[in-house]
């Protein structure tokens, strides 16, 4: 790599740590990097590269390339090392959005949160995958207001906890039940598995130190990527996750 | 953001749900009929079926072939840090935990614990095989493997209430593919599914015990809390 794209990275560094190009927001294309700075798009790609190596910046395919890189410091994951986990074994992971809807709480989510009923609240259900194999299907629920334009957030680009932490939520206690149950239809197919076949499944609710419920989500792991989950160490009589150790 | 996936069964899911709370239903009442719920919740019966499969498959609802749907006992709670140590487990006590002892070992439970880490031969190990049950209804078949030297520290090493914290424990849970020959012992159906959860006990850097356990997941949560550093 030549010392050029090293130069162009450290403006497009200063930008970013200026706020120049903003958290959320993409960079100019490469095609007008090149033009601005006169030089080449090889290298302009280059340096680009080199900053997204560093966290600092993520493409997405079809979208341009954004700034992913906060001064917040994120601790409080629910799988945080999921993605280390995977990446260690071979797997690049990649987070797909299935759905996302704007709803009341209604019965199920009034007594998950202790909310009303008409409380608005914000679903998305994604499909992790690693290397473009399926691993598992997340059906998460927040209360609307805890995330300012949560709408138009791409959760493509971002996780649900640099968003809390961003609107200054901070989880505290995470519980966890793991069980098994079955896959059918839709979701099946989704995970690549036959129809009815086995699952684990986790159901999962974060709260702040308040004892206020942040979210609520729903599991169904392919058994195949169970042990990235499930995984756990007892130390001084502590309960810890694998993918939590990092 | 485009909607890409018609996700209305986990909708249905919800609504049923809501119709066993709302009616106070309890164990062993019966639901609806699939014709009279599908137009309850105004969908088709397809979709109403898709439903109460998924929910037949989480251990909330059973059907009776030429009857109907009827709701289950609640699932046992076991929290997962006490996994092997059951009678550490208060709340698992208190929802009417016993074991009964079995000397039926399945093929691929026996071959884990010959192949693991225990240095003594697999026939020389103290090994205990239960039945256990929440209410009288089998809740899992658990198999314990203690090395023998390790009994003069811990005598009962998988019955202990009290847990010593220079023990470290690690934990797996995978989903395992059952054979016929646990039908009967657990009382399965075509619709439950098994998990296999493996302790591995350690003192000093020493594998002293196995617990592997063939857990009915329709039947059983596991729980756990985890504190993040502030």
């Amino acid at each position: 790599m030549s010392d050029n794209a090293t130069e162009v990275s450290q403006i497009i560094r200063e930008h970013i740590l200026d706020k120049t190009y903003a958290y959320g927001t993409t960079i100019p294309s490469e095609r007008d990097l090149a033009q601005t700075l006169q030089v080449n798009r090889n290298v302009i790609r280059n340096a680009i590269d080199l900053l997204i190596e560093e966290g600092l910046l993520k493409r997405v395919q079809g979208k341009g390339t954004y700034v992913i890189k906060t001064d917040i410091d994120d601790s409080a994951i629910h799988f945080k090392g999921m993605s280390e986990l995977l990446r260690q074994a071979g797997y690049t992971p990649n987070s797909k959005v299935l759905t996302t809807k704007t709803r009341a709480a209604g019965h199920k989510y009034s007594n998950i949160f202790h909310i009303s009923n008409d409380t608005k609240m914000f679903q998305i259900v994604r499909l992790r995958s690693g290397n473009n194999i399926p691993i598992s299907i997340e059906n998460t629920t927040i209360l609307h207001e805890s995330i300012q334009h949560v709408e138009e957030i791409d959760f493509q680009v971002y996780s649900l906890y640099d968003m809390f932490s961003i609107n200054k939520i901070h989880i505290h206690t995470i519980r966890h039940v793991f069980s098994s149950s079955k896959t059918y239809n839709t979701f099946a197919r989704l995970l690549g598995l036959e129809e009815g076949s086995p699952i684990v499944s986790i159901e999962i609710i974060s709260s702040t130190k308040d004892g206020l419920v942040a979210e609520h989500t729903e599991v169904m792991v392919v058994p195949a990527f169970a042990k990235y989950y499930t995984d756990g160490i007892i130390r001084n009589g502590e309960f810890h996750l694998s993918s939590q150790l990092f | 953001m485009p909607k890409m996936y018609n996700l209305l069964s986990l909708d249905i899911e919800e609504q049923v749900k809501q119709y066993i709370d709302e009616h106070n239903l309890q164990p062993g009442d019966k639901l609806p009929s699939e014709r009279d719920f599908s137009t309850m919740l105004n969908v088709t019966r397809v979709t109403l079926r898709h439903a109460l499969e998924v929910l037949i498959s989480e251990g909330i609802i059973e059907r009776h072939p030429g009857s109907g749907y009827y709701l289950c006992p609640p699932k046992a709670d076991r929290e997962l840090l006490y996994y092997c140590f059951p009678y550490k487990d208060c709340a698992l006590i208190n929802e009417g935990y016993a074991t009964e002892k079995i000397s039926f070992i399945p093929e691929q439970i026996r071959n884990i614990a010959a192949n693991s880490a225990l240095p003594t031969a697999y026939d020389d190990l103290i090994s205990n095989y239960v039945l256990e049950t929440v209410a009288d209804r089998p809740i899992g078949l658990t198999y314990m493997f203690q090395q023998p030297e390790s009994t003069l520290l811990f005598p009962y090493l998988f019955e202990m209430n009290d847990i010593p914290d220079e023990l470290t424990i690690t934990q797996t849970i995978r989903v395992f593919s059952y054979e016929e020959d646990l039908v009967e012992p657990l009382h399965l159906t075509s619709s439950d599914s098994l998990l296999l959860i493996s302790n591995f006990v350690h003192y000093r850097s020493q594998t002293i015990g196995i617990s592997l356990s063939l857990c009915v997941g329709s039947r059983v949560n596991l729980v756990t809390s985890i504190t993040l550093p502030e």
